[in-house]
């Protein structure tokens, strides 16, 4: 560290002790998680739905979920919707099942199966994978993007999501340079969770993205993936 | 008198205290209220950004604490929320307050006087705000370059540019050359 640094550090360490106390912080915090409920649950008592307002991107830490470092792009005609409801498994015609930990879902019939942040080594980002946390293939990191087409299982403990489970939206990076490019730029993404289960799904237009999501069977909670 | 508790000790400390959220804030809203406030370098700001990152954390607080480093998490949390929080509001990349136009003075020892650490500070706030956080981040957390490409979403190479741009622009600020 040279000098001017050492300065640097001393000047932040110094202004920091500027900063307000944290008398009341839990308190604030709690009243804000409440206040959020309410407004994410709307009017119907005893609703509550896990989300997260701030569209601060989807981080995951300590898990094998891609992460969504870069911006969203918000689809100005979706509404925020619920969790998909568990509905009678429906495979559409050329899709294909695929389960996990009590979870039923259909893909389309020319995903295959492998990791997706590997698609670089003999494959295209737009070509669907399937992936588990056991899932075999190289280890490699591939970028430009991060993660090609297809659809995740994971845990859910350690993520931080930016929307709510069952929300569909559109990926964009705002053009930054610095930006890590997760996945296909334009791209659509999907999510599904509970407390201890992750989908994702990403792919080329939103009508695939909510068909499988849509077609979602999901056992009653209890399972622990991994754990 | 201040009392000091030894780094180790300090850190078991939190580590009892990660199983109960309120515990928990006891003992790192501090920590996370100073590096909010290195952030924004506004104090309604920064409670503004923890108390949003904590309330988001608190529904889920059972699956964070069982995480490898909670700390880490939630420090992540209210970067995220900062970063969000200055989007949302569409603050362009302006200077906030001209650098005092004090003399530098020298201290005993050749230590910097608060006079000078203030000024760094002010000038430390006008950085762009992609650029203020790689500093804050690499010289106020501590952090390594890789640390803080995985925190961010950023590459490695870019926290680097923009840690090095952010140098050259406080140096250039307090009229000091590169050396």
């Amino acid at each position: 560290m040279t000098d001017f640094e050492r300065r640097v550090t001393e000047a932040l360490e110094s202004g920091a002790e500027q900063a307000p106390d944290a008398t009341g912080l839990v308190v604030a915090a709690r009243r804000r998680a409440r206040l959020r409920r309410r407004v994410r649950g709307g009017v119907v008592a005893g609703l509550v739905v896990v989300a997260v307002a701030a569209p601060v991107g989807v981080v995951a830490l300590g898990g094998d979920s891609p992460s969504d470092g870069g911006q969203v792009a918000e689809d100005p005609t979706t509404s925020e919707p619920s969790a998909p409801e568990p509905s009678p498994f429906e495979v559409p015609a050329g899709w294909q099942v695929e389960r996990w930990h009590g979870i039923q879902v259909a893909v389309p019939g020319d995903w295959g199966q492998g990791t997706r942040s590997s698609w670089c080594a003999g494959g295209r980002a737009d070509q669907g994978r399937v992936e588990q946390p056991d899932s075999s293939g190289v280890s490699i990191a591939c970028m430009d993007p991060a993660y090609s087409f297809g659809l995740s299982f994971g845990s859910s403990v350690g993520f931080d999501a930016a929307y709510s489970s069952g929300h569909v939206w559109r990926y964009a990076t705002d053009g930054d340079p610095d930006v890590v490019v997760q996945y296909v730029p334009g791209s659509w993404l999907g999510f599904w969770y509970d407390d201890t289960r992750l989908v994702q799904v990403n792919a080329d237009d939103r009508e695939t993205v909510q068909q499988v999501l849509d077609s979602m069977s999901v056992d009653e909670p209890g399972l622990v993936p991994g754990g | 008198m201040e009392v000091v508790v030894p780094r180790s000790e300090g850190r078991a400390m939190v580590d009892r205290a990660v199983g109960d959220f309120d515990s928990w804030v006891a003992a790192r809203g501090p920590a996370l209220l100073r590096l909010a406030y290195t952030l924004t370098g506004n104090r309604a700001d920064a409670e503004d950004v923890v108390q949003d990152a904590l309330s988001r954390a608190l529904p889920r607080w059972s699956r964070i604490s069982s995480v490898e480093d909670p700390d880490a998490y939630v420090r992540r949390m209210v970067v995220n929320a900062h970063t969000s929080w200055w989007r949302k509001f569409r603050r362009r990349e302006q200077p906030v307050a001209e650098p005092a136009p004090t003399g530098e003075v020298a201290g005993p020892g050749g230590g910097v006087l608060p006079d000078e650490r203030r000024r760094i500070w002010l000038a430390c706030q006008t950085l762009p705000e992609s650029q203020r956080t790689a500093v804050v981040l690499r010289y106020y957390e501590q952090l390594e370059y890789a640390e803080i490409a995985a925190l961010t979403g950023v590459r490695e190479g870019s926290v680097r540019s923009r840690v090095s741009r952010g140098l050259v622009t406080l140096r250039a600020e307090l009229g000091e050359r590169d050396r």
